[in-house]
């Protein structure tokens, strides 16, 4: 494995050059497309687009008669647009919907796609044409002269993405606006399919037909949930592209009988749940890590409620007030009412150890003030909101740990600072509130 | 003789295969669920190869178990990939069917020596094959195990449909309306869900994993161009593909090409006339009254 | 202004829905009695249709509950009926006026069941009783909007239920329509159901119906009419100062506060 990975990386092999640079370029510049077509909400016409080029080079083959590189790429070129206007002419004359249309024109066009070529290989000469590269992909084998290609086409994208991106993002995010402010959109949104057909045509020359959806979408995705920003998100999504395309070629160089195509296609997938766990923000860990830390704060915040209620019960400051006290009040865990402590000790909100605690006099403001947010909180939604009294507990249990300070002072000279709560219990005010 | 036979089981398994997809394929695309249908289509192909490999048969009954199960297992990932990881629907059908495709292409190959699936029949299947495997013979008649097989999987999506019409209907036209009264959408949902991929699973053989998807969206939206009666698409549906099986096999034949291929483009070429012609819902027609 | 009734059917319960963990409506709290033709009205994106589709359990609620008949909704759901927004499905589909209406019955007849000969009678009894028999055999999709939405409260009313929640029936009707719908509404009343109707329009509300709900978010008012329908309640709901929620509402989108 390393002696493979020493061997692929020191680029000796001027064949590994070839598929690191052509993989790198199509992995590239589909995912840059890519991010357009997702954010269009048209993942899947890539998918169509991909499996409507087969008869197109297909024909290419059977009209020109050899195999030329150029030509079938142009019979593909021509067909993938086609595809594209058969969707939109079925779409918008018939009461048959996207979805439909799709599935009509990519299995239709493939089904004509696969009777051309299974009637070439009859005729005996498929071999020489390789035509099934453009159904499997052949990333292990591509050779110098398609680099003249794939980079070509990858420097077209790049710089035609460069050059509209802003007419792009605004088409993508909001067209109706476009159109509103005069923009033609109809022509952007042309142009921008012609380079999703161009960006298919060469990129199901890696990884197949039935995949190349992925290289368009996955990357996309991956990178949508690192960040916000457009450009970013397309650099990002060119990196993971490219990425994913050295190593599905640096597997299949490894262990020859690995198809290249699917790896990188798995290789994408596990970067794209990668993103989807761990992106920072956006990812399911710091989701779930969020939520458990408001979810202790909440429980620090109750802790600190329920000693001052003690205090307020008694009149007493002074003395601790053991864990057991406190669980014949509410319903919780001995254990986590113990951790609370310990790290509400840590911010000195409460004195005392182990078993018996007593609250701070900053621990003591905090207690009060969430006590305070309850209760006003009750009689805003009596009075205000004219909630029934013996409704409002539940609701001012949630709010009294999202309320903030301003929000708290706000509410509080609505209600022109109140005595007493609907329950008639105190609202208490700390003393510089007066 | 025998070469008449040859055309008559593959002409018919053909029409199985289309009629058992159309009539699932009219439910799909009213649903607008035509592309879940795809990625389905695609994705039992993992499945179907690792229950091959334990079983060591395409027809066995742990392959249909195995791939319906990552059939249903699909439709779940997507709508979770939806709605809890917030990818948009079109995307997560895309990412999912993609991934587990490719993983069913990785094992065809880690094993290619032991299996019997190669890429051409994932392609576009083997139906020409069909009259050569025989499974039993009645009253002098030899019986294609295929033919057997296709029969079975048509009568029992019409017995479902036939049975759960009313169920499907509802929560297809409203399914909003259906969970307020109380009836169980989701269960209705994977209940079309596992026939569908039941249906590509039994197919597989046949037509492969891609052209499946031809016979289930484009007979039943052939059929949709042309009546607003509900029972009238289903049998519609079949017609068409029968049609197209028929015109598709001896297209194949004169072009010496792919059957499951040559079906689908003539499946292709009656939506076309649908598209054009159809009296109420078609080109002509709309261009005419306006 | 918030009307108590003794012996209610129909008992909302501090409901709070959210959309994005933000609250679109809060502490909803009324209870209605039965008989009567209530209308929820509120301005646009007051929660209207959210409410009751979070009464009818399509939304679930962040806190609070629901009872009809005194039973939690599951137990009863078959004497609840329900007339979506006529926008809410595709009328393109392949059916008949009579196969929607039919589709009322589903409940009474089970998991594999058929319908059966009672069921349509029931169904055209139904279809009869908005004026829309002789389309029994019509394509939905070749009915006017009117046509469509008494298609609808047709099937709702083969449900043969007891409570009967309409999301805007009267938007974009004809005349014959809304004539038949209120019609239909006063018949109900007095046999004893009770509808609750989603209207948007104030100008026809008081002729409309019995019992008023006034919502923007909160809940200004629930009683008859006339208690109900008055200047200072209407300016309340209409340009009532909702300046906390909105902030509150903010501050819960942004902490991603868990349930």
């Amino acid at each position: 494995m390393l002696r493979s990975f020493i061997e692929f990386f020191s680029f000796s092999d001027p064949n590994v050059v070839y598929v690191v640079v052509g993989t790198l370029l199509i992995g590239a510049s589909s995912s840059i497309v890519g991010c357009f077509t997702v954010l269009r909400k048209r993942s899947l016409v890539g998918d169509a687009i991909a499996h409507a080029v087969l008869p197109g080079v297909c024909l290419a083959f059977l009209l020109h008669g050899e195999k030329d590189p150029l030509i079938l790429l142009l019979g593909a070129f021509i067909s993938g647009w086609i595809s594209i206007i058969v969707i939109d002419l079925i779409v918008e004359n018939t009461r048959i919907k996207t979805d439909a249309a799709l599935g009509i024109v990519l299995s239709v066009f493939f089904g004509l796609g696969i009777l051309l070529l299974t009637h070439i290989q009859k005729t005996g000469n498929a071999s020489q044409s390789g035509l099934d590269s453009f159904l499997f992909g052949k990333a292990a084998s591509i050779v110098g002269a398609d680099l003249y290609t794939f980079g070509a086409v990858a420097v077209l994208l790049m710089v035609a993405v460069f050059a509209f991106f802003r007419e792009f993002t605004l088409i993508s995010f909001d067209p109706n606006y476009a159109q509103s402010i005069g923009m033609p959109v109809k022509w952007y949104q042309l142009v921008l399919s012609s380079l999703t057909v161009l960006a298919v045509t060469v990129g199901i020359q890696a990884v197949g037909v039935v995949l190349m959806a992925a290289l368009l979408i996955t990357p996309a995705v991956a990178a949508r949930f690192w960040t916000h920003r457009l450009w970013l998100m397309i650099v990002l999504a060119a990196l993971i592209g490219a990425i994913a395309n050295v190593s599905g070629a640096f597997i299949s160089y490894a262990a020859p009988r690995m198809p290249t195509g699917p790896w990188i296609i798995v290789v994408l997938t596990f970067l794209a749940m990668f993103s989807m766990f761990f992106a920072p923000q956006r990812g399911f860990l710091s989701k779930w890590r969020k939520a458990r830390s408001s979810k202790a704060r909440i429980f620090e915040e109750n802790v600190l409620k329920l000693l001052y209620q003690l205090e307020e019960k008694d009149g007493n400051k002074k003395v601790d007030r053991s864990i057991q006290e406190m669980l014949k009040r509410r319903d919780w865990k001995h254990s986590e009412v113990k951790a609370a402590l310990k790290r509400l000790d840590r911010r000195a909100l409460v004195t005392g150890q182990s078993e018996n605690w007593r609250l701070s006099q900053e621990g003591r403001m905090e207690g009060q003030r969430i006590v305070r947010i309850h209760r006003l909180w009750e009689l805003y939604l009596t009075t205000v909101m004219k909630v029934a009294p013996d409704h409002v507990h539940e609701t001012a249990e949630v709010m009294e740990h999202i309320i903030n300070p301003p929000l708290e002072k706000k509410l509080m000279r609505l209600l022109n600072k109140p005595e007493r709560d609907p329950h008639d219990s105190p609202i208490p005010y700390a003393e510089d509130d007066i | 003789m025998d070469f008449w036979f040859n055309d008559f089981w593959i002409i018919l398994c053909g029409s199985l295969v289309a009629m058992s997809c159309a009539i699932l394929g009219c439910f799909l695309i009213l649903r607008k669920m035509a592309m879940v249908g795809d990625a389905i289509s695609h994705s039992v192909l993992p499945g179907i190869v690792v229950a091959f490999f334990l079983s060591g048969s395409l027809s066995s009954w742990t392959v249909m178990l195995g791939a319906t199960s990552l059939g249903l297992l699909t439709t779940f990932i997507i709508e979770m990939l939806n709605k809890r990881g917030g990818v948009q629907a079109d995307a997560a059908i895309g990412l999912t069917f993609t991934f587990l495709f490719a993983v069913g292409v990785i094992l065809i190959a880690a094993n290619s020596g032991n299996l019997h699936i190669d890429q051409d029949c994932v392609l576009h299947g083997e139906i020409a094959y069909i009259p050569l495997d025989i499974g039993t013979t009645i009253a002098g008649i030899e019986i294609p195990r295929q033919a057997i097989i296709l029969s079975v999987l048509f009568f029992v999506i019409s017995t479902l449909v036939y049975l759960g019409y009313r169920g499907l209907f509802l929560t297809t036209f409203d399914p909003e309306y259906a969970d307020a009264i109380g009836v169980k959408t989701t269960t209705w949902h994977y209940l079309l869900m596992a026939a569908v991929s039941l249906a590509t699973v039994v197919s597989f053989e046949s037509v492969g994993a891609i052209l499946v998807v031809a016979f289930l969206i484009v007979p039943a939206a052939t059929a949709y161009l042309l009546t607003d009666h509900f029972p009238s698409m289903l049998l519609l549906s079949c017609v068409v593909g029968i049609l197209s099986s028929f015109t598709g096999y001896y297209l194949a034949v004169y072009l010496d090409g792919s059957i499951a291929g040559a079906i689908s483009t003539m499946m292709g070429v009656f939506f076309s006339l649908a598209f054009l012609f159809a009296p109420k819902h078609g080109y002509l027609a709309k261009r005419l009254s306006t | 202004m918030i009307k108590r009734v003794d012996n209610s059917i129909l008992e909302v319960h501090d409901l709070t829905v959210s959309y994005h963990n933000k609250p679109v409506l809060w502490n909803i709290d009324f209870d209605l009695p039965s008989g009567i033709v209530a209308g929820i009205i509120g301005p646009n994106g007051a929660g209207k249709s959210t409410l009751i589709k979070s009464i009818m359990g399509l939304i679930s609620p962040d806190q609070g509950y629901t009872k009809i008949f005194g039973q939690p909704l599951n137990e009863i759901r078959s004497r609840v009926s329900y007339v979506p927004q006529r926008e809410s499905v595709d009328w393109d589909f392949p059916a008949s006026a009579m196969d929607v209406v039919l589709m009322g019955r589903y409940s009474e007849r089970g998991f594999w069941g058929r319908y059966n000969d009672e069921d349509r009678k029931i169904a055209k009894q139904s279809l009869e009783q908005v004026d829309m028999l002789p389309f029994a055999n019509r394509q939905i999709s070749q009915l006017s909007g009117g046509q469509q939405q008494r298609v609808f409260l047709a099937r709702a009313l083969a449900q043969q239920a007891d409570i009967y929640f309409m999301d805007e029936p009267f938007a974009g009707v004809d005349a014959a329509t809304e004539a038949s719908i209120l019609n239909l509404l006063r018949e109900m009343s007095h046999s004893g159901k009770t509808m609750i109707v989603v209207h948007h329009d104030l100008q026809s509300a008081y002729d409309y119906f019995d019992w008023m709900i006034l919502l923007n978010r909160r809940l200004i008012a629930v009683g008859p009419k006339a208690d109900v329908f008055t200047d200072e309640l209407i300016q309340e709901t209409y340009g009532g100062n909702l300046s906390i929620l909105a902030t509150l509402g903010n501050i819960m989108q942004q902490k991603d506060y868990p349930k």
